[in-house]
């Protein structure tokens, strides 16, 4: 994944999760974080803190992006349920 | 992000239909929701492969629906969330009295438990719970009980009730929720129990603005107990048969009413003439009351009014040259009278009118040249009146024409060219039996029609050949007979339709069931009377989102569609036989 079509979203933790920029847009308010034409220190760096998310819902909320980008192109019974387990 | 943001909230809405006719529903059984009513009550379902992602939400609360057993309080969460889940269990009907308790102290802010099975007054508690955080409850249909009304006290906040049909509330309940002046909203459909005594309970909710009391029976001499609402806009006593002049006195002075619903009641023209000083009233229903046009004398003073209907008031001509001063008009239902050609003339100046009914009157071609100057008119009911081809070229310039019933008239093939004009037509009913293939193929360029009925005319196969230009057809009836396999195909690509009707026509075979395996958006199917078989059934099985399914005097059986149903059709909910 090249630099420029990644985002990191940190964790309260200080996890760190470099995923695609295009999986990220899948939360409008990521988007808007990142496309906005004010100035979000966001913007420059590429980085969103979420200090109020933990590690693990984190990390559950990354793979929902990619989970959906995969919908957007198939339907479920192609790709599986998404799986929330304990 | 979801959260604690504030939560937006469906409006309950109370919307009467009021073109359809006086009293609405009667049942309370569960059935009256197979169609989908207006309110969206579909359960989130994850597997369902919709073109939409599910959002993260969406799945969580699916998720949470099936695990619920291993949740034994939501207490904790934000309440937006609880009570996306709560409205989700009623949704897939979950919800019982222990996975309630889950509820306890949520701070929920809608209950819309309307219907519901199962629910009994020891839910109340819950329901009670939720305090000051509480705004609306729907316990339409329920058997909460006056006592179960007790719990209620203690949510002052509450700006909506719902108990329709709740056969078990009396006058004992109505104090229980005198003091809850919050309230905004409050009904009581159904209830043969509360009579004017329990009316008096309500004199103190000063901020009500809607109250709907139809199909009380016993609230006669109750509404002078409404007097100090100075709020109310909105008042429905339809089919109160016990309403009468008195009361219409006594609701005199409710100087913000916009809404008055007092069909099948026994007011008169008396009564109508206290209604004079209501000069914000915009919608008037007086279907079935022993009234005559003389009555239209009281409302000429109304400006504001917008809708009147006075359907099946047995009106004959005298006084209706009244009806020419009502310029504010927008709806007129004057359909099942006695009148005839002659009113007509009184109606040209009407040009604010959008929609006209004259069902059933003694209308002839005679002063139909009176309509063709209401430009705005959307919606005409002409349904079993003596109108003719001749009367329908007055109607050509009636550009706006969305909505034309010309069903038992006398309407023929060539009439039908006169409307070829009348591009933003949407709905057309030509259920007479003297319409024929040459008639559809005047219409052939109404691309915009999504309704066409054709229930009795005589339409052949080859008449099917012009309703390939009707793309946008939702909803289509072909029951005259005439119609074979071969005519069925040119339905094949009208892939809008949702409902189609083509029974009695006694030469369908299950090859016709084959062409119209592709109208996949079909809600309600009836090929009754037909050679319809149950190895025919098969090809219904691409139709997912069939609700009602009609097979009537054909080869089927009910357990071959319950076959059906339970292996294909997960929507089917209504099916005959049966």
């Amino acid at each position: 994944m090249k630099k420029e079509d990644t985002v990191k979203l940190i964790s309260a933790e200080g996890f760190e999760f470099v995923i695609d920029k295009k999986a990220a847009m899948v939360s409008q308010t990521i988007r808007n974080m990142l496309t906005s034409p004010g100035s979000f220190a966001e913007t420059e760096h590429g980085e969103v803190t979420f200090p109020e998310i933990n590690t693990t819902i984190l990390e559950k909320i990354c793979q929902y992006f990619y989970w959906s980008l995969q919908y957007a192109r198939l339907f479920s019974e192609a790709i599986g349920k998404f799986g929330i387990g304990r | 992000m979801g959260g604690a943001c504030s939560r937006k909230r469906d409006q309950p809405v109370n919307e009467d239909n009021l073109n359809r006719g006086v009293c609405g529903r009667y049942t309370k059984s569960g059935s009256s929701k197979w169609l989908g009513t207006s309110i969206s009550r579909a359960p989130m379902d994850a597997s369902q492969g919709n073109r939409s992602c599910p959002s993260l939400m969406d799945l969580c609360i699916y998720k949470i629906r099936e695990d619920i057993s291993n949740h034994s309080t939501f207490s904790m969460l934000p309440r937006d969330i609880s009570q996306q889940i709560f409205d989700d269990l009623v949704c897939s009907q979950r919800l019982n009295g222990s996975i309630l308790e889950a509820f306890r102290d949520c701070a929920l802010q809608d209950l819309n438990l309307g219907e519901y099975p199962g629910f009994n007054d020891s839910w109340m508690d819950v329901v009670s719970s939720q305090g000051s955080s509480l705004l609306s409850v729907d316990l339409s249909a329920s058997d909460v009980t006056d006592r179960g009304l007790i719990y209620l006290e203690d949510c002052k906040n509450l700006q909506a009730l719902n108990f329709n049909y709740c056969d078990q509330i009396s006058d004992n309940g109505l104090p229980r929720i005198s003091g809850l002046s919050n309230l905004t909203t409050l009904s009581f459909k159904r209830n043969n129990l509360i009579t004017a005594q329990g009316l008096s309970s309500l004199s103190g909710l000063i901020n009500l603005v809607n109250l709907d009391l139809e199909i009380c029976p016993k609230i006669h001499g109750g509404l002078i107990h409404l007097k100090g609402l100075t709020m109310l806009e909105s008042l429905n006593v339809n089919c109160c048969n016990c309403i009468n002049d008195a009361d219409m006195k006594a609701i005199s002075g409710l100087a913000s009413l916009k809404k008055l619903q007092i069909a099948s009641s026994k007011v008169t023209d008396n009564g109508v003439a206290f209604l004079r000083d209501l000069k914000k009233l915009s919608l008037l229903n007086m279907e079935g009351c022993p009234v005559t046009a003389a009555c239209l004398e009281s409302l000429t003073a109304l400006d504001a009014l917008l809708y009147l209907n006075l359907g099946r008031c047995n009106l004959t001509d005298d006084g209706c040259e009244k009806f020419s001063k009502l310029q504010s008009l927008k709806v007129l239902n004057l359909g099942f009278n006695e009148i005839s050609s002659a009113i007509l003339v009184h109606l040209k100046d009407l040009t604010n009118l959008e929609s006209l009914n004259l069902d059933s009157g003694r209308i002839n071609d005679e002063g139909m040249v009176h309509l063709a100057g209401l430009f705005r008119l959307k919606c005409l009911e002409l349904s079993d009146t003596e109108v003719g081809s001749s009367g329908l070229r007055h109607l050509s310039g009636l550009l706006n024409l969305e909505s034309l019933n010309l069903s038992f008239t006398v309407v023929t093939d060539g009439g039908l060219r006169k409307l070829s004009g009348l591009s933003s037509l949407k709905s057309l009913n030509l259920d007479a039996r003297q319409i024929t293939d040459a008639g559809l193929a005047a219409l052939t360029n109404l691309t915009g029609l999504t309704h066409l009925d054709l229930f009795g005319a005589r339409i052949t196969d080859s008449g099917t050949n012009y309703l390939r230009s009707f793309k946008n057809l939702r909803s289509l009836e072909i029951c005259g007979g005439g119609l074979t396999d071969v005519g069925v195909k040119n339905i094949k690509d009208l892939t809008s339709l949702t409902l189609l009707n083509l029974s009695q026509n006694s030469h369908l075979t299950d090859k016709s069931l084959e062409s119209i395996s592709g109208l996949t958006q079909l809600v309600s199917l009836n090929m009754s009377n037909s050679r319809v078989t149950s190895a025919g059934l098969q090809h219904l099985k691409s139709l997912k989102k069939l609700k009602s399914l009609t097979l009537e005097s054909c080869k089927v059986t009910a357990n071959d569609i319950r076959k059906l149903q339970s292996t294909d059709l997960p929507n089917l909910v209504s099916f005959r036989p049966e």
